[in-house]
């Protein structure tokens, strides 16, 4: 990535103060965003073109609208505000719902191996008013990923599937300003080989960290124990190692540990009925 | 005549029986507030221990115990011997028995449905040509509303044997479509098409995956089953989307759906047709030879 664009990326997540009668527009990947600051009002609108060139395009941050064409032709979403603050900040979230992440060959992990694959997830942006009190207004996620169920089809889970090449080397892994990196390593502690076709990525309990040219994720651990045996699964509480100088921009959407014992006593009451 | 018996009646009304009058009408008071409260309470501690229909049930055994131990409070103020009255109750239970055979049917058959729980409040049931989302679950009878607003009431021992289907009790369903399409039809492409159909619908799951059976060859045409994976939440949205796509995704592919029709088929090709006189039907032209001659 060109320093131009590394330089543009870093600027789509910085704060803005917004004169009050402009239309502005901010391009996040295949996600368009328009914002207007009415006294006493925020409108935004959006729309998304999914297509090779659009993704490929270069992130925009929030400035003054080049055309009003497109203004009268969207759907509009309107905030009440206070008076106090015209700033505005988009923040990359995670999604908000696990990931099921499917390489696009199996992978086989013989036993006693490890194996560092690096998977692209695109970003939600939230839209944050009135700094430094934030108001969220709204997210929304630049890609929309399709729907898939983890599990059986009594207690499983909705999730987001993605798939992925799963490559091996960060030198491989595409730059996008609207996709936050997630290392995943999987440790086979079984005595069996490992054949995984899917995992299923707990996103919510993720922080993003903005690095130098990317965005990132915490690490994710998964230690296999063999098919009969649960998995454990292990989340970075810093920037991953590739990347330590990147700051956390967002927060995850659930702390880890609070949501472990949530899914352990989940279990308990599957299993009792009260 | 009047003036006698308003005489007597005052006469019957003496000082103590007014006094056991006014408490007994107290104790009622007092003991159906009492009541209230409690049951109250009850379904505040319940709420978060017990489901709904439980916690209904524990009320209700609480409300009509306790009110008939009001009732005896206030027959025993009032001077009625009790155990007389118990004689009575019970060869008045056994008469109300008999012909309350049906209630007595439903309110055990509720309990039935309670402890069984095939459904719960919130979910979406089809009892014959009925379907609607359960309102409330009652001792004698289960409650529902239909999608076009109705309210009906089901008794519960109709409940217990019939068949019944409970829509959204699991959190995933499959919608199965049947196509009929036509014998010329590139049953690889035809695949194809589907697939990537299921693929762009966003009300569709990626897993479990789209289900294509080549299911029978009929009459008129080849009969697939396509079934796609949706949450129950957006059957409406799924349903009417990929109808629509289904439809137009066979016209720029130019897949053909079947419909009834008969082919004539010959060992010569093509099928001779001579053209036989002028058009008229021979009957017609049998009517008017007499006439001509």
């Amino acid at each position: 990535m060109a320093a131009a664009d590394t330089e543009l990326q870093r600027k789509v997540w910085e704060p803005r103060e917004l004169r009050g009668d402009t239309w502005y527009h901010s391009r996040v990947g295949p996600l368009d965003l328009w914002v207007k600051r009415f006294p006493g009002d925020w409108y935004v609108a959006y729309e998304r073109q999914q297509t090779r060139e659009r993704v490929r395009q270069q992130p925009a941050p929030l400035h003054p609208a080049q055309t009003m064409a497109r203004v009268d032709a969207l759907t509009w979403n309107r905030w009440v505000a206070g008076e106090d603050s015209n700033r505005i900040q988009l923040v990359p979230a995670m999604p908000d719902r696990s990931l099921v992440i499917r390489p696009r060959y199996p992978l086989n992990v013989p036993r006693t191996k490890e194996v560092l694959f690096f998977v692209n997830i695109p970003v939600w942006v939230r839209v944050l008013v009135g700094l430094p009190d934030a108001t969220r207004l709204c997210e929304l996620p630049t890609v929309v990923l399709s729907n898939t169920w983890f599990g059986d089809p009594i207690t499983g889970e909705l999730c987001y599937s993605l798939k992925t090449k799963a490559p091996r080397h960060l030198h491989m892994v595409e730059k996008h300003a609207y996709m936050a990196v997630c290392p995943v390593l999987i440790r086979n502690l079984a005595a069996t080989d490992l054949d995984f076709q899917r995992i299923c990525i707990r996103v919510e309990h993720l922080n993003v960290y903005r690095g130098e040219t990317r965005l990132w994720t915490n690490q994710v651990e998964v230690q296999f124990h063999g098919e009969d045996q649960t998995s454990q699964i292990f989340s970075g509480r810093r920037a991953p190692d590739f990347d330590e100088a990147a700051e956390r921009i967002c927060e995850a959407r659930e702390p880890a540990d609070r949501s472990l014992l949530k899914k352990s006593f989940f279990f308990l009451k599957s299993l009792t009925g009260i | 005549m009047l003036q006698r018996a308003f005489q007597e009646l005052v006469k019957f009304f003496t000082l103590d029986k007014l006094q056991q009058l006014i408490l007994a009408v107290l104790v009622a008071v007092v003991g159906l507030i009492l009541l209230r409260f409690l049951s109250a309470l009850i379904k505040r501690m319940t709420r978060k221990y017990l489901s709904q229909q439980y916690s209904m049930l524990v009320r209700k055994a609480i409300q009509y115990t306790g009110a008939v131990v009001v009732l005896f409070i206030i027959l025993s103020v009032l001077g009625v011997k009790i155990n007389a009255l118990l004689g009575a109750a019970g060869i008045v239970g056994i008469a109300v028995g008999f012909a309350a055979q049906t209630s007595m049917s439903n309110l055990i058959s509720g309990l039935f449905l309670i402890s069984e729980k095939p459904f719960q409040i919130g979910d979406v049931i089809k009892v014959g040509d009925k379907s609607g989302v359960i309102l409330s679950i009652d001792l004698l009878s289960v409650k529902i509303q239909t999608f076009d607003n109705q309210y009906i009431r089901i008794p519960n021992s109709l409940l217990l044997n019939t068949e019944l289907t409970n829509v959204t009790r699991f959190p995933i369903r499959r919608l199965d479509i049947k196509l009929t399409v036509s014998y010329r039809t590139d049953v690889t492409r035809l695949r194809e098409v589907l697939l990537a159909i299921a693929g762009t619908n966003t009300f569709c799951l990626d897993e479990p995956e789209p289900l294509i059976v080549f299911a029978d060859f009929k009459e008129s045409g080849l009969e697939f089953l396509f079934g796609v994976w949706f949450h129950r939440s957006d059957y409406l949205g799924l349903k009417n989307s990929i109808m629509q796509q289904i439809k137009e995704r066979f016209e720029t592919e130019g897949i053909r759906f079947a419909f009834p029709h008969r082919s004539l088929d010959t060992d010569a090709v093509p099928l001779p047709v001579a053209l036989v006189g002028s058009g008229r039907s021979p009957s017609r032209k049998a009517a008017r030879r007499p006439a001509e001659k």
